[in-house]
């Protein structure tokens, strides 16, 4: 009779655990010496879709969105983008199942490390939306380049600036210094004639005013800022 | 046939050193280079001595006894053998300067200003000698820190000048901008020289020029008995963030050459006579602050941000080894026959096979261990994404805590005659191990 029980008990967790998710998760992951704050909100999008997003008090980490989030029974996974890290530090993975009491227990695996995480349901979920790129205006797309000199050294950049069919605008980011490095860019926004584009993987940024075929910007990599003056050019072949 | 050679290094090395004198880097050269053969196998913790705070200061060995300085603000003297403390002397700061000894007196620096000669056998202060006054390197928007028209000091300006001893003289260096020579017997000043920045780098001494590098990005060769200047070496500038200047690298001065590194990302070599620059081995934006042993031709270094430990050819600054370590690494590496030490910030002390420099083992304090707060990845590098969120300047001083908290070694090991080596870390501990 209790064998019978218990498995009743486990499989109504089956089926209602993707549905209790919902929420937001406020607990700690138990790192030596130095518990992380962690709080996590999970919902529903209107597609149905998991979404959720990440605050680590402490770590300047607020409503960073969380990636790869899948759900099976009562077990979600997911990382947490390049909040925590990108590679080779990251990307941090979650993998948290739902416990009695409107709790939930899990892991943290952050740089090769692990560390035990306990959570609590402590409200509704308030998941931060993604910030998006937008397209950007006719006029800046197309090839721009420019130079600016880092730790004595000078740099050649190229950015090759599309919108995409989807809607917003895409950047192919390259810098040729000592190598030839090309940069992921994960957002780029135009608003009111200023274009921010964005590397945060490797910390850098260009920002600058569009104006009569030239930006007069600023490199922003890690915390210095640098002048540099892109000029449009024609694609070669 | 390995070990043959080894062994053949290992005599030959000891044959040709001269004697280890108990100050920083074994001598007022600098080489860098222990008489004894360091294990090539560690067997064990012989025993550990805990002060109250980091330990930065380097030990030195004279008749079976070990002295130090701690960041706790004294002065230790500990048997060798045991490990029991002998004697403890306070002072009004950090310690976080190397002790040099010569007869019965030892000679450190200290955060509160002073130049203190002390009893060797009880510690007791013979005479203190005042600067005018210790501070750390700082700068507005230093290393490119947030608020940028800030001042702020650099917590990685981590040492202070160690005293050399030569001819009756202590020289010194001090966050003041001078260098000073003071009488070993009275503390009486022989004279000072100005610089534009703070020293804490070790002043070398060889053949009565005394050399030294300062923050004003100059390094100088300054004659030991006037305290006039003979030449000065201008490095490079970085106005902007002021990352890239100045020297925390002590100078060694082997067969007419001075060996130097520098946060400019340069190891210099320079004619001892003139000034004039022989070669220098760039880092690509990598500071320099361990000081290079000098040996068997070679010059062996390790750098900080791209952690990499090198040994190049004295005569033309053409690489030989290059492997790459773990983490940060100030503290200056220690020939010791056949094996090379070096400390590393991550709570690791290496030993590298000299020819090669293969990793022959490793010594992971406790904290190291602990990883308090992640502060190491699981392979024992630094985690930077939890370390340093943001360029605020407080936020970096908060990361450089918890980096610390991984047990550093800053400190320079030191290879008794047993081979027993002796290390401090940032944990409060001395090690000895054998």
């Amino acid at each position: 009779m209790k064998t019978v029980a218990i498995c009743c008990v486990a499989l109504v967790s089956l089926t209602a655990g993707a549905e209790i998710l919902d929420g937001r998760w406020t607990g700690a992951a138990d790192v030596p010496g130095r518990p992380i704050p962690l709080v996590i909100d999970l919902a529903r999008d209107p597609g149905g879709a998991w979404t959720g997003s990440l605050t680590v008090p402490g770590l300047d980490v607020k409503g960073a969105a969380l990636a790869n989030i899948a759900v099976q029974g009562d077990e979600m996974r997911f990382d947490a983008g390049d909040a925590l890290g990108a590679a080779p530090f990251g990307p941090a993975t979650f993998v948290l199942r739902v416990a009695a009491g409107g709790r939930m227990r899990g892991e943290l695996t952050q740089a090769g490390n692990v560390a035990p995480i306990a959570l609590a349901r402590t409200g509704d979920a308030q998941v931060e939306p993604p910030r998006r790129s937008t397209r950007v205006a006719a006029t800046t797309e197309g090839r721009w380049v420019g130079d600016f000199e880092l730790g004595g050294f000078p740099r050649h950049v190229t950015l090759d600036i599309a919108n995409a069919a989807s809607g917003a605008a895409q950047v192919d980011f390259v810098v040729v210094g000592k190598a030839t490095t090309k940069l992921p860019v994960d957002y780029v926004a135009e608003e009111d004639g200023v274009l921010r584009i964005e590397s945060r993987p490797y910390r850098v940024a260009v920002e600058g005013r569009v104006a009569a075929g030239r930006i007069e910007a600023i490199v922003e990599v890690g915390p210095q800022e640098i002048p540099m003056r892109l000029r449009r050019v024609e694609k070669t072949p | 046939m390995r070990k043959a050679l080894a062994l053949l290094l290992a005599l030959a090395s000891l044959a040709c050193t001269a004697a280890v004198e108990p100050m920083f880097r074994g001598g007022p050269a600098h080489a860098g280079v222990a008489t004894a053969q360091a294990p090539r196998k560690l067997t064990r913790v012989k025993w550990a001595f805990p002060t109250g705070n980091r330990i930065v200061s380097s030990p030195v060995l004279h008749a079976g006894t070990i002295y130090f300085g701690s960041d706790d603000g004294s002065v230790y003297a500990v048997d060798a053998a045991s490990g029991r403390q002998r004697w403890k002397r306070a002072t009004k700061g950090p310690v976080p300067s190397t002790p040099a000894i010569a007869g019965d007196r030892l000679y450190v620096v200290s955060y509160d200003g002073n130049l203190y000669a002390m009893d060797i056998r009880t510690g007791a202060v013979r005479w203190r000698f005042a600067s005018a006054g210790e501070r750390h390197f700082e700068a507005r928007g230093l290393h490119g820190w947030t608020p940028s028209r800030q001042t702020f000091f650099d917590p990685f300006d981590v040492y202070l000048s160690s005293p050399v001893v030569a001819d009756g003289t202590v020289f010194f260096g001090s966050g003041d901008g001078h260098l000073y020579a003071v009488d070993a017997a009275s503390g009486q000043l022989r004279w000072k020289f100005a610089t534009g920045d703070v020293i804490h780098a070790s002043p070398a001494f060889a053949h009565g020029v005394v050399y030294v590098g300062s923050w004003d990005s100059h390094f100088y060769a300054i004659d030991a008995a006037t305290g006039k200047e003979k030449w000065r070496f201008h490095a490079g500038e970085d106005p902007v963030a002021h990352n890239q200047v100045g020297f925390q690298s002590s100078a060694a001065v082997v067969d007419g050459v001075v060996y130097v590194g520098c946060r400019d990302a340069n190891v210099y070599a320079l004619d001892a006579e003139t000034g004039a620059e022989k070669w220098r081995f760039n880092n690509a934006g990598s500071w320099v602050n361990a000081s290079p042993a000098i040996a068997r031709g070679r010059v062996v270094f390790a750098t900080s941000d791209s952690s990499l430990f090198h040994m190049v050819d004295a005569a033309t600054g053409k690489s030989v080894v290059k492997q790459q370590a773990k983490a940060f690494m100030f503290g200056s590496p220690v020939v010791a026959g056949s094996v090379v030490l070096q400390p590393v910030l991550n709570g690791i002390l290496e030993a590298r096979d000299f020819v090669d420099g293969t990793l022959l083992w490793e010594f992971r304090t406790e904290a190291s261990k602990a990883n308090l707060g992640w502060a190491l990845t699981a392979e024992g590098r630094f985690n930077m994404p939890l370390l340093y969120r943001s360029a605020s300047g407080e936020a970096a001083m908060v990361g450089l805590d918890r980096q610390l908290s991984a047990g550093a070694l800053f400190s320079t090991p030191l290879v008794g005659d047993d081979g027993t080596i002796y290390v401090g870390s940032a944990d409060g501990n001395l090690y000895a191990l054998e």
